[in-house]
């Protein structure tokens, strides 16, 4: 993989406005956005009604994930370009979970929303309708997420990345500055996990920081390539940007999304927890 | 192993609010981004449908932006109490 592979900007989008086999889809933090204006012929995806199960805490199941592809038209086939707000947060979480369910024709809008709406590019409120697809039922790349277990095992031992805030890494917040302070039992952070801001990787516009830039970024934090890394931050959407840039933009191996992230890990019983600024020492602590 | 956090109750329980007037009207959709003392990166929202925006920090300095197709403005603010701090911006 790299940059040219995984990153359309809004010419490509442009000159792919009518091919039938590219379909744009809109993933917002705030829902509601699609509805006051959208790229024209982009469908909407809910990251909380489409991507979150509605009952326990987990992905959809593959045959929900096939059945929300069939019903917008999108088969295995289709190129997917995903754009959304928020620098594309909830368009790169989406991104991974196209990959962790194994659909790889798959595409970034570089800068999202937001530079499309700087650039003073068009929206419009009219819905697509696009025919029905039988979606194959997919099987999960388990190689791509990594989960609480797995997170635990490997304090102290594998490259762990704390994309979050310096605010919220060392428990100063529980969550964004610009969302409300809930969520999980504990401040604070992985004890020996790294803290490199998602916000790092991105341009003012929310586009990406060039390839030399953001190997800079992480190496200066410690980080080598190859070696097997965690990425999370509070809920998995920031870390799935972070998890796009490592493995998708920059091609590194052994890179995984932990999507339980803060809001779990926070909150277990047991686990060590590190506070302050510093990454700590397996055992955690701070206070 | 984690006991308490001295600077968690002091934390997010303050708020920047304000509001993003352009021509006369407030703008909904407009792009602020939340700048610590460092001019580090902390938080971006677009404002609400009627211009507003709102981010909860701790005590101290802070540079609120706004992102517009033509630029950023810059504006400097320093939150001492629970009344927090107002910032307006007027394009």
């Amino acid at each position: 993989m790299s940059r040219t592979d995984v990153l359309v900007n809004a010419e490509w989008v442009l000159a792919h406005a009518s091919d039938p086999n590219v379909v744009l889809i809109e993933v917002d933090e705030d829902v509601s956005a699609y509805d006051t204006g959208h790229i024209a012929g982009a469908v909407r995806v809910d990251w909380r009604q489409d991507l979150q199960d509605p009952v326990r805490r987990d992905l959809v199941t593959p045959e929900a994930f096939a059945a929300l592809l069939s019903k917008n038209g999108i088969g295995p086939d289709t190129t997917v370009v995903l754009y959304g707000g928020n620098n594309n947060w909830f368009a790169a979480y989406a991104y991974w979970y196209f990959k962790l369910y194994g659909h790889d024709n798959v595409k970034l809008l570089d800068g999202g929303r937001k530079k499309w709406e700087l650039d003073g590019r068009e929206l419009v409120t009219e819905v697509p309708v696009r025919a029905a697809t039988d979606y194959p039922v997919p099987t999960e790349r388990v190689e791509l997420r990594s989960k609480r277990d797995e997170v635990i095992a490997a304090i102290g031992k594998v490259q762990l990345i704390d994309v979050r805030s310096p605010d919220e890494y060392s428990g100063r917040l529980l969550a964004p500055a610009h969302l409300p302070q809930e969520q999980s039992q504990r401040p604070g952070h992985i004890p020996t996990a790294s803290n490199v801001p998602w916000s790092k990787a991105a341009n003012d516009d929310g586009t990406f920081k060039s390839d030399a830039d953001l190997v800079e970024l992480y190496t200066t934090a410690g980080l080598t390539e190859g070696a097997p890394t965690i990425a999370y931050c509070r809920i998995g959407e920031r870390s799935a940007h972070t998890w796009f840039v490592l493995h998708e933009v920059l091609g590194w191996d052994n890179v995984t999304n932990y999507d339980g992230s803060w809001t779990e890990y926070g909150s277990l019983v047991g686990v060590p927890v590190q506070i302050g600024d510093a990454a700590g020492s397996p055992a955690g602590g701070g206070a | 192993m984690c006991g308490a956090n001295p600077e968690r109750s002091q934390t997010g329980d303050y708020a920047i609010t304000g509001t993003v007037v352009v021509d006369g009207e407030r703008k909904a959709g407009a792009y602020v981004r939340l700048l610590d003392k460092n001019g580090e990166f902390v938080a971006e929202s677009p404002t609400s449908k009627g211009g507003a925006f709102a981010f909860f920090v701790a005590q101290g300095s802070w540079t609120v932006r706004l992102v517009l197709p033509s630029g950023s403005i810059d504006r400097s603010t320093v939150v001492v109490d629970q009344a927090g701090s107002t910032v307006e911006f007027v394009v």
